[in-house]
């Protein structure tokens, strides 16, 4: 017992502080001393060399300083008289400046300029190309504001379309839609390149065959679908826009025509002659002032660029009057003065005709623009019929998928159900076999039996209670009353399948019927339907083995028996006999 | 502050170290002797058969330079059972009345080896704490 120590003792020596200690004071005593250098060194070889140094900066110091600068100035001096010689050489002479020019470089301009001036009429057909450009580009830009609403309009149908395929119905008519209209937005694009084209030459280029491409793909699907032959023209003129130089200008100076013309054309027909006159004096202002200058009266004038009359008779007296008033004669001057005459009375006559045709020409493009609107206004509304229709024709066809899918979900329920009860009879009529042939149900036989009892109780909506109830009933192994009780359920109750179709268990009732045939003939005695044995299953049996031994075993009877503690017999009969022989009874009297 | 001072305090802490470290390593060492004695299972002892609590106190004690930590297990004679085991013997039946001479043969235990665990493990632990302590006054491993 000596040796058998319980205990643990732990030892720790400190060695080290005590030398650290005496190391401390050691440097404290060091750092506490005064220290005191002694240096010993041999100073007459440094003393004799600083007497040198002195005596030499005396000797510097006694000294006068003195510069002298020595140069060469012959060669300066000949330089200067050369320079001279210069000077009086070119106060002798005489000045004079002559220039050669060559004016044939001169001349040839002002030829140029001449021949530009006696060509300024080619100008004027240039004028009239452009405002014919300004005319197709308006046309043009009028025909983009339609094919723009025309795409909105297909769009808010495909968005509408749309709507409905997402609620169930397949997407075919919105697709469908999308690649009618979808060359709509393509050639409201090009149209819009196409304006963009005047914009400048060199960027349009590039791109000038892909847009054209697309526009003939956008004409010929417009044409055919929903009759816009008026596209083709007016891509046609757009190309003309782009071959043409100043465009731009001609195009917004067209455009303010064509509005002023129709505030014109309101103001006339709203019978406001005062603002109709003050449009037309803005717009040709040229013109009027051409036509004071002829002499030409201001109603005559009006009904010949409105197009009222074709003749202007004034304008032929003034030109005549003004012709004799000039007495003009046949000598060169007289020629000069006719052509002068000439050419002042023919400007007079162009300004008024170009104000006639841009009057005409205005008018043109107003009537053209109106006409074109009308037609895309056709066309949008011959597609928003179809596309209603097609609408209308989409959500049937959805309606009829949905009523043919609730009918196969009805058949396919109905199906589910005959199979379950199938499934049931087949499940019972086997496990009754068994009982009757005196084998034992095994686990797996009792999970079948719950599965199609479980299966056949969803389909028919049984009660949870019901349900519990018959699985119960299977434990305990009353297979026939678990399916008579079934069968009562199916009798009694409505059942309703899954999609909601009545129906009626034809095939389970004559399944039953065919196993209730075969149940009597080959067990002709009456089985019990109500089992009366034990309840419940022991906390230490598994549940399996208990069905097992309840399914085929007789009616037990259980007897409470004391055994005294602590008995040593072999086994519990033994002792309790022997207990019982001690204690004068077999069962143990309370009281005596 | 000079050398000589950061010496002192070194010195100082120096001395410290032994009965601080100590401290720890009791702590320790009791902690492991109640897990062990947890682990071992301590006898039955009473009249209820309650199993023994098998733990361990310290005591630490200076003198100078040295500082001795002994670590008793408690109860000794439960750790003594779960380490070396027990002889043969006899165990009354009754512990009062007539029947108390009736005795009943035990063959007796083997230990178990708690509590050399425990120093085994006490052995391990003890300078690591010792060695991390004065790992954090001289500031350097």
């Amino acid at each position: 017992m000596v040796d058998k120590q319980i205990r643990i003792d732990i030892t720790a020596k400190d060695d080290a502080s005590d030398q650290l200690e005496q190391v401390a004071d050691a440097v404290a005593d060091v750092e506490g001393a005064d220290p005191e250098i002694t240096v010993e060194a041999d100073t007459s070889t440094a003393e004799s060399a600083l007497a040198d140094v002195e005596s030499a900066a005396d000797e510097v110091a006694g000294l006068t300083p003195e510069i002298t600068v020595e140069a060469d100035t012959s060669t300066a001096e000949s330089a200067l008289s050369d320079v001279e010689a210069d000077a009086d050489a070119l106060a002798g002479l005489t000045p004079e400046i002559t220039v050669d020019a060559d004016t044939s470089a001169a001349d040839s301009a002002l030829a140029d300029t001449e021949a530009a001036a006696e060509t300024l009429t080619a100008a004027d057909q240039e004028i009239i190309l452009k405002a014919k450009v300004s005319d197709a580009t308006a046309a043009l830009k009028t025909l983009r504001g339609g094919l723009d609403d025309t795409s909105k309009k297909a769009d808010d149908v495909k968005a509408d379309l749309d709507q409905i395929g997402s609620t169930g119905g397949p997407r075919l008519a919105g697709n469908a839609m999308s690649d009618l209209t979808g060359p709509l937005g393509d050639a409201s694009g090009a149209a819009g390149d196409f304006g963009g084209v005047l914009d400048g030459v060199s960027d349009i280029a590039e791109t000038m065959g892909t847009k054209l491409g697309l526009s003939e793909q956008a004409t010929g699907t417009l044409t055919s679908s929903l009759g816009l032959a008026g596209f083709a023209v007016a891509g046609v003129a757009a190309g003309i826009a782009y071959f043409s130089g100043k465009a731009e200008e001609a195009k917004k100076k067209q455009e303010e025509l064509t509005a002023a013309t129709r505030d014109y054309n309101d103001a006339l027909a709203e019978g406001d002659y005062r603002a109709a006159a003050d449009q037309l004096v803005d717009l040709y202002e040229d013109a009027f002032d051409a036509a004071d200058k002829a002499g030409v009266p201001t109603k005559e004038f009006v009904d010949y660029i409105t197009g009222i009359t074709d003749e202007m008779p004034s304008f032929e007296r003034g030109m005549q009057g003004a012709h004799d008033a000039l007495g003009i004669t046949g000598d060169a001057m007289g020629k000069m003065r006719q052509q002068h005459f000439d050419k002042t009375w023919d400007g007079y006559r162009s300004s008024i005709d170009d104000a006639r045709r841009s009057v005409k020409d205005t008018n043109g493009i107003i009537a053209t623009q109106n006409r074109r609107i009308g037609e895309v206004s056709k066309a949008l509304g011959t597609a928003e019929r179809a596309t209603k229709d097609t609408a209308r024709a989409q959500r049937e066809m959805q309606r009829e998928t949905e009523r043919l899918e609730r009918a196969l979900d009805n058949m396919k329920g109905a199906l589910d159900f005959d199979k379950a009860l199938q499934n049931f009879e087949e499940d019972f009529r086997e496990a009754y076999r068994k009982v009757r042939d005196g084998r034992k149900l095994t686990k797996d036989d009792i999970l079948t039996l719950k599965d199609t009892v479980l299966n056949v109780g969803e389909f028919a909506k049984m009660h949870p209670a019901v349900v519990r109830s018959l699985l119960r009933r299977i434990e305990r192994g009353d297979i026939a009353g678990v399916r008579d009780a079934v069968q009562t359920y199916m009798d009694t109750h409505t059942v309703q399948t899954p999609a909601g179709v009545k129906l009626i268990p034809g095939a389970a009732a004559d399944a039953h019927d065919d196993a209730q045939d075969e149940l009597n003939q080959f067990n002709p005695i009456q089985i019990p339907t109500e089992y009366a044995g034990p309840t419940g299953t022991p906390p230490w049996m598994r549940p399996g083995a208990a069905v097992v031994a309840a399914a085929a075993a007789a009616p037990v009877t259980n007897v409470t028996m004391y055994l005294p503690r602590g008995y040593r017999e072999r086994d519990v009969v033994t002792a309790a006999r022997s207990h019982a022989r001690r204690s004068g009874g077999l069962y143990r009297r309370t009281r005596r | 502050m000079t050398v000589a001072a950061d010496l002192h305090a070194l010195t100082v802490q120096i001395r410290a170290v032994p009965f601080h470290s100590m401290i720890a390593a009791a702590r320790a060492v009791k902690k492991v002797a109640a897990d062990e004695g947890k682990r071992a299972g301590g006898p039955l002892k009473g009249k209820k058969r309650r199993a023994l609590k098998l733990r361990a106190r310290d005591e630490i004690r200076e003198a100078g330079p040295v500082t001795n930590c002994r670590i008793q297990g408690v109860s000794p004679a439960g750790w003594v059972w779960v380490t070396y085991g027990t002889a043969a013997h006899d165990i009354r039946r009754r512990k009062k009345g007539p029947m108390k001479v009736m005795t009943v043969r035990h063959p007796g235990t083997r230990g178990r080896a708690g509590w050399d665990v425990v120093a085994q493990r006490a052995a391990r632990i003890v300078p690591l704490i010792f060695d991390d302590d004065l790992t954090k006054v001289i500031g350097h491993g």
